[in-house]
């Protein structure tokens, strides 16, 4: 047999060291989603309260007859009027119609504005104005009614200070639809709970929690559809959870994300970061959405984890998706101000880093259903840290046995998919629809997909803090 | 040994004409092209697939060469080759998917051009080593020898 001592050795060692390598590559890494397992434990039937005045927007005599409708203190022709006039604790019963106006909320904390009915209470921007509620002070509930045709902003939770967040804020039955930028938003804001909305036609986010860590707050029995991110949220995490909602036909799903742009990167860093648990994602592949240039880059993802730590995805569907079921890689973008070549001047890389360059870490995938994705069911791009994939139902990974090995090395061919669709907004068009075009919902599709529609009794149902236990009640 | 078994071995090849080196560089290039192959092309055609169906292809013609050199020059062309072709299957599946976007929307963009000038870089870097390594011989003049027999 034409084999030497020498040749025996250096197959031994050949063999020997893929043995090895192999072994360390191909270990299991058992995701762990425990740490947020009671994310979201919010008392969600606070106690109501009674020392409030009522404060009704329509005519005299729109409650009469109504079951524990007290009598208002005044009538009011607008919203504003009736915010002006109330205080602290008061609650705001809108009447059925159509509303113009830009509503803003800044000296009254734990202000409740409630329409009387959800699909015929309607403020309307007319694409002329920015914003429909813009809310800067603590505990503002908004409840009942649908917004829509607002150039930027559907209902708006903002601290005015980085250093003092908005403590409490609840939105519940609202639809908010052919909005500019955001429907459902909230900068920089703690103990929040968005349940049984609805938001479409968003070029940026149908609902966002941003800059807010920890959040302590939850998304749960919503629907978004239409818009380029389903749910966006910047530099938020810890005690966040999106659960039990319909995300789809938006240009991407969910997207926790890090950006320079604005306090607190990398998301996640902080407090832990997102839980997106049990819900249904499919079909995030429009290109008709109206868009901004990141959504783009991600279209086609179930989740998209953007340079995020620590997020767990947990329990969800997630179904025909063109690119990926769940992505998780880094941040690439520039939001530095300025043109391209100015940027490249200043010393950034062209579309592949922000100030800083965020590789994904600690985040944790386990047992979702990932099926019919384009190009696979679970992709993790390199660079990355320390990421699992487990228990998983899927098929195609990238890179391969992608629940079978360490987290911390990802597929390059990822990165270039990720980093080629980045480029291509910062050089070129892209396709996106505008938010004027996006459908507006059917009501019955919406009342049969969600939980609870609206309010039984928002005339006679006394308001109540947007969560129980809130230090300020 | 018995006469029949010697007689088999005698039309079949005994284990002791085994050349290992031979084989083992024929199974190595095949690993190499076939794994380079099952990376560039999993989003299309499954992995279990493409690799095997490649590493046969390649390991039956690098099991043509005889000289360790012939093998070399194969796999670093066809291996430039690949590497040229990688960006295809970034551009296919965006126009064979569905978009509600048309093919020209999809294909004919500056990213597109881009993520082609990223690979035909090593493609051709790739190329121009193995053509030095194979002496300047030129790959026209290698296929041409190819399909002479």
């Amino acid at each position: 047999m034409d084999v030497n001592r020498r040749t025996v050795l250096k197959g031994g060692a050949a063999a020997g060291a893929a043995g090895l390598g192999g072994a360390a590559l191909l270990r299991d890494s058992e995701a762990d989603v425990s740490r947020s397992a009671d994310w979201g434990d919010q008392d969600t039937d606070p106690e109501p309260y009674e020392d409030f005045e009522r404060h009704v927007v329509g005519e005299a005599g729109v409650l009469d007859g109504v079951d524990g409708a007290l009598e208002p203190v005044g009538y009011y022709d607008s919203i504003q009027g009736a915010v002006d006039a109330a205080s602290e604790r008061d609650l705001i019963l809108v009447s059925p119609g159509v509303y113009h106006e830009e509503v803003k909320v800044d000296d009254t904390p734990n202000l409740t504005i409630r329409g009387l009915d959800r699909q015929d209470v309607i403020l309307d921007g007319e694409y002329e104005m920015s914003t429909g509620i813009d809310i800067t002070a603590d505990g503002v509930v908004v409840e009942n009614l649908t917004i829509r045709n607002y150039s930027a902003r559907g209902v708006y939770w903002v601290s005015t200070s980085v250093d003092d967040p908005i403590s409490g804020y609840r939105g519940s039955y609202l639809t908010a639809h052919n909005i500019g930028v955001y429907a459902i938003y909230t900068y920089n804001g703690q103990y929040g709970r968005f349940e049984h909305c609805y938001a479409s036609g968003c070029d940026d986010a149908g609902f966002y929690i941003g800059e807010s860590q920890p959040a302590d707050a939850v998304i749960t029995d919503c629907i978004a559809e239409n818009n380029a991110m389903g749910y966006s949220g910047t530099n938020a995490g810890g005690g966040l959870v999106i659960e039990n909602s319909i995300w789809r036909k938006n240009m991407v799903g969910i997207v926790p994300n890090t950006l320079d742009s604005q306090a607190g990167a990398p998301q996640g860093h902080i407090d832990g970061g997102i839980r997106i648990d049990s819900n249904e994602i499919y079909d995030n592949n429009n290109l008709e959405a109206p868009a901004t240039a990141n959504a783009y880059a991600m279209h086609g993802c179930g989740v998209a984890i953007a340079g995020g730590l620590q997020n767990d995805v947990v329990d969800n569907t997630i179904e025909d998706q063109k690119k990926y079921g769940v992505v998780v890689f880094p941040m690439i973008t520039d939001t530095t101000p300025g043109s391209l070549p100015g940027r490249i001047l200043k010393g950034h890389l062209p579309f592949l880093s922000d100030e800083h360059f965020y590789k994904p870490k600690d985040n944790a995938v386990q047992d979702n259903e990932v099926s019919g994705s384009g190009r696979a069911d679970l992709a993790l791009a390199s660079p990355a840290s320390g990421n699992t994939f487990s228990g998983n139902d899927v098929g195609n990974t990238r890179p391969a046995l992608l629940q079978h090995r360490d987290g911390s090395y990802g597929d390059p061919m990822v990165f270039l998919q990720v980093l080629r669709d980045f480029a291509q907004t910062e050089v070129g068009s892209f396709p996106q629809g505008h938010s004027e075009d996006q459908p507006a919902p059917d009501p019955e599709t919406v009342r049969d997909e969600l939980d609870e529609y609206e309010m039984d009794d928002p005339a006679g149902t006394p308001p109540a803090p947007p969560l129980g236990g809130l230090s300020d009640e | 040994m018995s006469e029949d078994a010697q007689a088999a071995d005698g039309e079949t090849g005994s284990t002791d004409d085994l050349d290992y080196g031979h084989l083992s560089s024929v199974v190595l290039g095949a690993v190499v092209l076939a794994l380079y192959a099952a990376w560039m092309g999993a989003d299309l055609v499954p992995r279990w697939l493409l690799f095997p169906v490649v590493a046969l292809l390649t390991g039956y013609i690098l099991s043509q060469r005889e000289s360790g050199h012939d093998k070399s020059i194969f796999v670093g062309y066809a291996l430039a080759g690949m590497i040229f072709l990688t960006p295809l299957l970034f551009f296919v599946p965006d126009v064979t998917s569905g978009y509600n976007a048309s093919t020209s929307e999809l294909l004919f963009t500056s990213s597109n051009f881009f993520l082609f000038v990223l690979f035909v870089i090593p493609a051709v870097v790739v190329a121009y080593v193995t053509y030095r390594a194979d002496g300047g011989r030129g790959v026209f003049q290698r296929l041409r020898g190819l399909t002479s027999g």
